[in-house]
């Protein structure tokens, strides 16, 4: 890193102050970073939590749940469009 | 028409996993070829030294920037899909893909991350070697990401390295490298990312000859021409090579497809390309309609393509649902039978093993085993099921090698006016320059649609077909979150096109 060179600080410090003044000498990127993070606070904490569980992790506690569950279906053709859910499923197994 | 539309949750899951993948393929492409532009562009700079190089340079890495930052992470929305709307494919696949995602994300992370912060902020901060370094380590790390991801999909077509464990439901990984090297991952790889390679060339084609036509920046706009036409034509050459290898093997492992994307119901040696056709839409197996309304043959190119042999015998649709004793084709009926016995044997096993009656279970388990690969026949209702949309395989494939062809020669027209030294002479060609950024566009969907919808019912090949890898939740879930998902995406595309017009509105900056 040619302008870091006379630096006294070390390798991680130079890197550290490479990315901050990269940070602050930002125009454009300053927009683009600012779309990234409401892009992603949307992604994670709007639809990710509210909108996108896991179904299986959702209603199954063990693996051993999980794969009992899907073994089921893959002996019951039919099973999942004849309106029985993962809910139903568990109820009737409890 | 709207009345025959089954809007079923499985059908939104799809229409929801097709609308997120295609909104991300607006981004991925662009960055896969953009940064190999840049690559090119930065190593001539390095080499002669001219400051023009380095600007011209700093222009289209920002554009490539606006491109990256406005993608990034859209891809992941496509993964909370897996476990929300198709939990029971998830669980079924989470072994194979565990490894090709972890090594996305590593890959992606270490090579992206680290260097694409030497890219944009190491200008007269780092050595001119140390950035041009990282400008090409940032190319190649984006392509191998995209490798990953695509050896994932090409699994889905064509599941090999793995063996299907009836305790835990789930599909095994056995060798990591037949996964890797299968035929489909290569040509997923090869064709989507050369695709990309064409499609990056066009917008810096597409910008360049606008800029020539407001007569701005010109030297900038023929020296990127120059670099982007040769890009361009290599690239487009090999999407047309790496086509042709994909449809090869579509005709060894998925001939259903290849039937559909020929619109082809009954098999024959000699069998055509259709050039142009209109499809007959009602077209059922077994039925005496004609398969289209008009059509353009080009006799025999079809079975040079899939079984590159001249005259050969390539199946329809209709041998392939009924079967043709004649070639030794099994058909989907037959395969339906195989697949209920694969059910009722993993049934017998399962009951068995619960019961503690091992002698009863090994038997079942060996009975299984003969059936296993049928697995997913057993599944389907009728062998009507195991035909893809026709239609929209047909349309989509024929609008892909339309604007594929199209691409070699328009990249062949810049290079030539380019080497002649006439390319601000011949201004009529630049509408066509930024016409064909956004054919290369639709070709690049257009290709996505005939890898997926030409492989309908089956989530994985052959093994699990959709209807079963879904999640059972109500469909005003995936509705609600699809509409989400539309606006979303769509605003980020606004923001992202505002960003980069008013950018290339700037222009780069002139050299003195």
């Amino acid at each position: 890193m040619q302008s870091n060179i006379g630096s006294n600080k070390g390798l991680p410090g130079r890197i550290v102050e490479f990315y901050v003044q990269g940070m602050k000498s930002m125009g454009l990127g300053k927009t683009l970073w600012k779309i990234i993070a409401i892009k992603l606070f949307i992604i994670f904490f709007v639809f990710k939590l509210f909108f996108f569980p896991d179904m299986l992790d959702r209603f199954f506690h063990s693996d051993a749940e999980k794969a009992e569950h899907v073994s089921q279906l893959l002996v019951s053709p039919g099973l999942p469009t004849q309106g029985i859910n993962q809910q139903q499923i568990l109820q009737q197994r409890r | 028409m709207l009345e025959q539309i089954d809007l079923s949750t499985v059908n939104w899951a799809r229409a929801q996993f097709a609308l997120t993948a295609m909104y991300h393929w607006l981004f991925v492409p662009l960055t896969l070829g953009l940064t190999f532009l840049c690559a090119f562009f930065e190593t001539i700079y390095v080499k002669t030294g001219k400051e023009e190089w380095k600007e011209l340079t700093k222009f289209w890495m920002k554009l490539f920037g606006i491109n990256f930052a406005i993608g990034v992470a859209t891809g992941i929305i496509l993964e909370f899909e897996f476990g929300t709307n198709w939990a029971n494919y998830s669980w079924m696949v989470g072994d194979i893909f565990g490894a090709p995602l972890a090594i996305e994300g590593i890959v992606a992370f270490f090579l992206e991350a680290t260097f694409f912060a030497v890219m944009f902020f190491g200008w007269n901060r780092v050595s001119k070697g140390f950035h041009l370094l990282s400008t090409w380590m940032v190319a190649i790390g984006s392509n191998l990401s995209a490798l990953w991801i695509l050896v994932a999909n090409g699994w889905m077509q064509f599941p090999t390295g793995m063996a299907f464990n009836p305790d835990t439901a789930r599909f095994e990984m056995q060798n990591f490298f037949d996964v890797v090297l299968s035929p489909y991952a290569i040509s997923k790889f090869t064709h989507a990312t050369t695709s990309g390679f064409a499609l990056s060339s066009f917008f810096v084609i597409a910008i360049s000859s606008y800029y020539l036509a407001r007569r701005r920046h010109v030297k900038m706009a023929k020296r990127s021409i120059a670099v982007a036409s040769v890009f361009g034509l290599i690239a487009s050459l090999m999407v047309a090579f790496t086509g042709d290898e994909a449809a090869f093997i579509d005709g060894k492992h998925q001939p259903m497809k290849l039937a559909a994307m020929e619109g082809l119901w009954d098999g024959q040696k000699n069998a055509p390309v259709v050039a142009f056709g209109i499809v007959n839409g009602m077209k059922e197996p077994g039925d005496f309609q004609d398969p289209f309304v008009v059509e353009f043959k080009i006799p025999g190119l079809l079975s040079l393509l899939a079984n590159r042999q001249a005259g050969s015998f390539v199946p329809g649709i209709n041998d392939l649902v009924f079967g043709n004793k004649d070639y030794n084709i099994t058909g989907v009926t037959d395969m339906i039978k195989k697949g209920k016995r694969a059910v009722k044997y993993l049934a017998e096993y399962k009951a068995a093993k619960k019961a503690g009656d091992l002698t009863k279970a090994s038997n079942a388990l060996a009975l299984f085993n003969q059936y296993k690969d049928f697995l997913g026949y057993g599944h389907l209702d009728s062998p009507k099921e195991a035909v893809p949309p026709v239609s929209i395989t047909f349309y989509s494939f024929h609008i892909m090698a339309a604007v594929g062809t199209g691409m070699i020669i328009i990249f062949l027209l810049y290079l030539f006016f380019t080497a002649k030294g006439t390319i601000e002479r011949n201004t009529w060609l630049y509408p066509i320059g930024i016409l064909f950024f956004v054919l290369a566009y639709i070709a690049g969907e257009a290709g996505w649609v005939v890898a997926e919808v030409g492989r309908q019912p089956w989530a994985i090949q052959g093994l699990l077909p959709v209807k079963v890898a879904r999640t059972d939740i109500a469909p005003v879930n995936v509705k609600l979150t699809f509409f989400m998902f539309l606006i979303t995406f769509t605003l980020l595309l606004i923001a992202e096109v505002k960003i980069m017009l008013k950018q290339i509105q700037i222009g780069p900056k002139e050299v003195k």
